[in-house]
C-alpha cells in the first residue's frame, strides 16, 4: 500500500507518544480513528513490537501481547524497581502468580462477564494465593522438579520460599517489601500494580482494580482472537506434557 | 441534637411497615420442599408469581383459586420442576397460606418503634377470599390492600419516576407555603440527581470496556434513549418549578411586613439557590447523555474490529490451569504480559555536553519547568485565599476590640489581645503580614476594590466588617519599635478609619 509522507510521519508519532507512555489521550484517539491508514500503520508497528492497541473510551492503551518479546520489561528492571534489593527470579515468578491469582478472584464467574467482587481485601488475596500454592504440593516432587533441567527457577524454589515466609512477622509495625513475611512480599506487588495503574488502594487493606485492569481484562483477555491465543499457549505446554507421559508408559 | 437528625425516626412506623411487607416471601424462601428428583423447589420465586397471577386474573376479571394456580404453576415450570398434579396443587396451597394463614389470624409484623419508645405492630392482609363454589368445591381469593401494596412495590418504575415525584411534591409544597419541607425535598432531589450521575458513569464505563455485540448495543442504545426522554421531561419540570419559585419569591419581595414574612422571604431565597444548583446538575446530566451516546456508537464501531468470547471465568482458566497441570513457572510471566509494559531504552548523547546547561539543580526538562509553575500558581492562589481567611478574622478582632474607636495603636492592640486571651494570634506570622501590608497599600481604598489587585484582594471582606460608611483604612508609622513575642519585633504603627 501506498502512505503519505505526512502519514508515516503523523503514524510515527502517536506509536512513539504510545510506546512511551504506555497510554494515549483524546486528542491521540481522534486521530488514531480519523484516518484508516494511519491506524492501520500504528497497529503494523505497534505489532511488530508485539503489542496490540486497545481503544477504550476516551483513552488508547498500549499492551504487550501475550508472548514473550525481547522488548518487554527485563525482570531485572523489575527486580530494581519493585522488589528488595537481594531478590532472586523466584520471587518475580512468585509476584507473577500472585497477580494472576488476584485478577482470578476478581474474574472468577462464567455467568458474568463483570468482576464479581467490588474489592479484595490484602488477607484474602493472601489466603486465595496460599491455597493455590498449596495445591502445587499435591503434584509428586518429580513433576514440579521436571522444569528445572531446562529452566533456571521451577515451582519447588517458589514454594520452598513461600512456605519459609510468616503470613506476617509480629515483631514489625509496617508490613512492607522489606519486612520478610508474606504480607510483606504482597505489599510489593500491590506497590507494583500500583505504579502500574491497575490497583488501587481503598484504604484498610483493601484493593479495587482500576480501569485500566478492566479494560485490558475484558477487552483482551475476553477478546476472541486474543483469547484463543491465550489458551492455546496453555495448551501447547499441557499437550508436551502428555506426550512426554504416553512416551513414558510406553 | 441537630434538628435535621431528629427527624431520621419520624414517619418510622410506615418505613417498618413497609418492609415488613416482604416478610411472607422471605419465609418462603426458608422452606425446603423438593420435588420429585430431589431438586429444590424456588418457594421466594413461586410465591412472587403467586402473587402476579392473582394480580392478573384481577385485572381479567376472572376467578382463580389453589386449583387454578396449581395448574398455572404447573404449566410455567414443567422443565424446572417435577411434580405431579396433587403436588402442585399442594404446592399452590402451602404458598396461599403462606400469604393467608388459614387460623384467619393477620399476618403481623412486630417492631419496637423508636418513634413513639413502644413496641408496634404492623398488620397486613395479602390475600382475601371472594367468591366460592359449592358445586365445584372450590375457594376463590383475590389480592388483599397489602398483597396490592407489594405488587406495586416491586414495580420498577419505583426509582425510575423518583426524581419526577419529587418535582411534583415540591410544586404542592410551594403552593401550600410549606417552605422547610421544600428545602428538603430539594435536598432529596439533589441526591436523586447525584445518584443518575453516579449510574451513567458505571453504564459508560461498563460500556467502554466491553465490546460489546450488536444485541446488546441495541440494549443500550435503548436505555440512552430512555434517559435521554426521562431527562428531558424532568428538565423542563425544573424550568417550571424555577419559575415558580421566582414568581414566588418577588411576591415575597413586595409584602414582607411583618417578621413572619420576612423568615418566609429568607426561606425561598434558600430555596431559590439550592433548587437553582440542582437544576444545573441536572442540566449537566442531559449534556453527559449526549456525550453517552456518543459513546456507545464509538463502542459499536469498535465492535466491527473486535468479537468478544461470551463467558470467560479468569480464575477458572488461567490460575487453575497454570497450577492443576502444572504449567512452566516461565508460563506465569507470559499470562501476565498484558499487564507489564515495555522496557524502554535510555541512553545519554555525547552532545549533551553542547546544550545549554542548568546549574540550578538537576531539573532540566523544561517541561517539568512548565508543569511545576502551573502549579505554583495554583499553590499561590491557595496561599492567597488562606492569607484572606486570616486577614478577615484579624480584621473582626479589631472591629470586636475597639467597637466604637476610629484610632488606635498597634501597641494598644497587642495589649488587648494580650490581655483578652488572644495571644496566640501574636505567635502567627499573618498577623504581622497583616500591617505590614497594610502600611504599605495605606491609605487604602476600601469602597472601591478591584478584583485583579492581589493585594487589595486580601482584605477584601475589610467593607463587610467595618461598615459600609468607611471609605479608608489609614496606616501610618510611629517612631518606635515594639518587640511583641520573642520571636517577632514591629514597628509600632496607629491605625485609623476614614470615614
Amino acid at each position: 500500500m501506498l502512505y503519505e509522507q505526512e502519514q508515516i510521519m503523523q503514524a510515527f508519532r502517536l506509536f512513539s507518544k504510545l510506546s512511551i507512555d504506555g497510554k494515549g489521550n483524546e486528542d491521540e484517539l481522534r486521530l488514531y480513528f480519523s484516518d484508516d491508514q494511519i491506524r492501520g500503520l500504528v497497529d503494523q508497528f505497534a505489532y511488530e513490537v508485539e503489542c496490540t492497541i486497545i481503544s477504550a473510551g476516551d483513552n488508547l492503551y498500549f499492551v504487550p501481547l501475550a508472548v514473550s518479546s525481547p522488548h518487554h520489561i527485563k525482570n531485572e528492571t523489575l527486580k530494581r524497581n519493585y522488589l528488595k534489593a537481594n531478590s532472586t527470579n523466584s520471587d518475580i515468578y512468585l509476584m507473577y502468580v500472585a497477580i494472576i491469582v488476584l485478577f482470578g478472584a476478581f474474574y472468577n464467574s462464567y455467568q458474568t462477564i463483570e468482576p464479581t467482587i467490588e474489592f479484595i481485601s490484602m488477607s484474602d488475596w493472601l489466603r486465595l494465593l496460599d491455597e493455590r500454592l498449596q495445591s502445587l504440593k499435591e503434584h509428586d516432587q518429580e513433576t514440579l522438579l521436571e522444569a528445572e533441567k531446562e529452566y533456571k527457577y521451577n515451582w519447588c524454589a517458589i514454594l520452598e520460599k513461600w512456605d519459609a515466609l510468616d503470613d506476617l512477622k509480629e515483631t514489625s509495625k509496617t508490613q512492607d517489601k522489606r519486612t520478610k513475611s508474606r504480607l510483606g512480599f504482597l505489599d510489593g506487588v500491590k506497590r507494583f500494580l500500583e505504579a502500574q495503574e491497575l490497583v488501587n488502594d481503598i484504604g484498610n487493606y483493601e484493593l479495587e482494580l482500576t480501569e485500566k485492569a478492566k479494560i485490558i481484562i475484558q477487552r483482551y483477555y475476553m477478546e476472541v482472537e486474543y483469547n484463543r491465543g491465550i489458551l492455546e499457549f496453555m495448551y501447547r505446554y499441557e499437550e508436551k506434557k502428555g506426550e512426554a507421559q504416553i512416551a513414558g508408559n510406553l | 441534637m441537630d434538628d435535621q437528625l431528629k427527624g431520621i425516626t419520624s414517619g418510622y412506623h410506615e418505613r417498618m411497615h413497609r418492609i415488613g411487607l416482604f416478610e411472607p416471601l422471605f419465609r418462603l424462601k426458608n422452606k425446603n420442599g423438593k420435588d420429585k428428583n430431589g431438586v429444590p423447589i424456588d418457594y421466594y420465586g413461586l410465591g412472587m408469581l403467586t402473587l402476579l397471577f392473582f394480580f392478573e386474573h384481577m385485572l381479567m376479571r376472572r376467578k382463580a383459586g389453589a386449583r387454578e394456580l396449581a395448574k398455572y404453576l404447573a404449566d410455567l415450570t414443567r422443565d424446572e420442576i417435577s411434580l405431579d398434579a396433587k403436588g402442585y396443587e399442594s404446592l399452590a396451597r402451602s404458598i396461599i397460606d403462606t400469604f393467608r394463614p388459614p387460623g384467619g389470624k393477620r399476618a403481623a409484623h412486630l417492631f419496637y418503634n423508636w418513634e413513639t419508645r413502644k413496641m408496634e405492630e404492623a398488620v397486613y392482609s395479602y390475600l382475601k377470599a371472594s367468591k366460592h363454589d359449592l358445586e365445584e368445591y372450590s375457594q376463590y381469593y383475590v389480592l388483599d390492600e397489602h398483597g396490592l401494596e407489594l405488587i406495586f412495590a416491586t414495580k420498577e418504575f419505583f426509582s425510575e419516576f423518583q426524581l419526577s415525584i419529587n418535582q411534583l411534591l415540591l410544586r404542592k409544597q410551594l403552593e401550600k407555603g410549606e417552605f422547610t419541607g421544600a428545602l428538603r425535598q430539594i435536598e432529596e432531589m439533589r441526591m436523586n440527581v447525584e445518584q443518575l450521575q453516579e449510574r451513567m458513569r458505571k453504564v459508560k464505563q461498563e460500556i467502554q470496556r466491553n465490546i460489546i455485540s450488536d444485541e446488546a448495543y441495541q440494549r443500550y442504545e435503548q436505555t440512552i434513549q430512555d434517559v435521554h426522554l426521562r431527562l428531558q421531561r424532568e428538565n423542563e419540570e425544573f424550568e417550571e418549578l424555577l419559575a415558580f419559585v421566582h414568581e414566588t419569591r418577588d411576591r415575597f419581595s413586595y409584602e414582607k411586613t411583618d417578621r413572619r414574612d420576612q423568615k418566609a422571604y429568607e426561606l425561598i431565597l434558600r430555596i431559590d439557590g439550592e433548587l437553582g444548583e440542582v437544576h444545573h446538575q441536572h442540566s449537566l446530566l442531559l449534556k453527559k447523555s449526549i456525550e453517552l451516546n456518543t459513546t456507545v456508537l464509538k463502542a459499536a464501531r469498535e465492535s466491527l474490529y473486535f468479537v468478544a468470547v461470551n463467558s470467560f471465568n479468569f480464575d477458572q482458566e488461567i490460575v487453575a490451569r497454570l497450577v492443576a497441570s502444572p504449567l512452566p513457572v516461565q508460563a506465569a510471566r507470559v499470562l501476565v504480559e498484558p499487564f507489564l509494559f515495555l522496557e524502554q531504552y535510555r541512553g545519554w548523547s555525547p552532545l549533551a555536553v553542547f546544550a545549554p546547561q542548568y546549574t540550578g539543580g538537576d531539573r532540566s526538562a523544561s517541561e517539568e519547568a512548565q508543569f511545576l509553575s502551573i502549579s505554583s500558581q495554583e499553590q499561590k492562589r491557595i496561599d492567597q485565599e488562606i492569607q484572606r481567611q486570616n486577614f478577615t478574622r484579624i480584621m473582626e478582632l479589631i472591629c470586636q476590640i475597639f467597637r466604637d474607636i476610629d484610632k488606635f495603636t498597634l501597641q494598644q492592640m497587642v495589649e488587648q489581645l494580650r490581655s483578652n486571651g488572644y495571644h496566640e494570634l501574636l505567635e502567627h506570622r499573618s498577623f504581622y503580614d497583616f500591617w505590614l501590608l497594610l502600611h504599605q497599600n495605606s491609605p487604602l481604598d476600601v469602597h472601591k476594590f478591584n478584583d485583579n489587585d492581589n493585594q487589595e484582594y486580601l482584605f477584601a471582606n475589610a467593607q463587610q466588617i467595618f461598615g459600609k460608611n468607611v471609605k479608608k483604612i489609614i496606616v501610618e508609622e510611629l517612631p518606635e519599635i515594639i518587640q511583641v513575642t520573642e520571636r517577632y519585633q514591629i514597628q509600632n504603627f496607629i491605625f485609623r478609619l476614614g470615614r
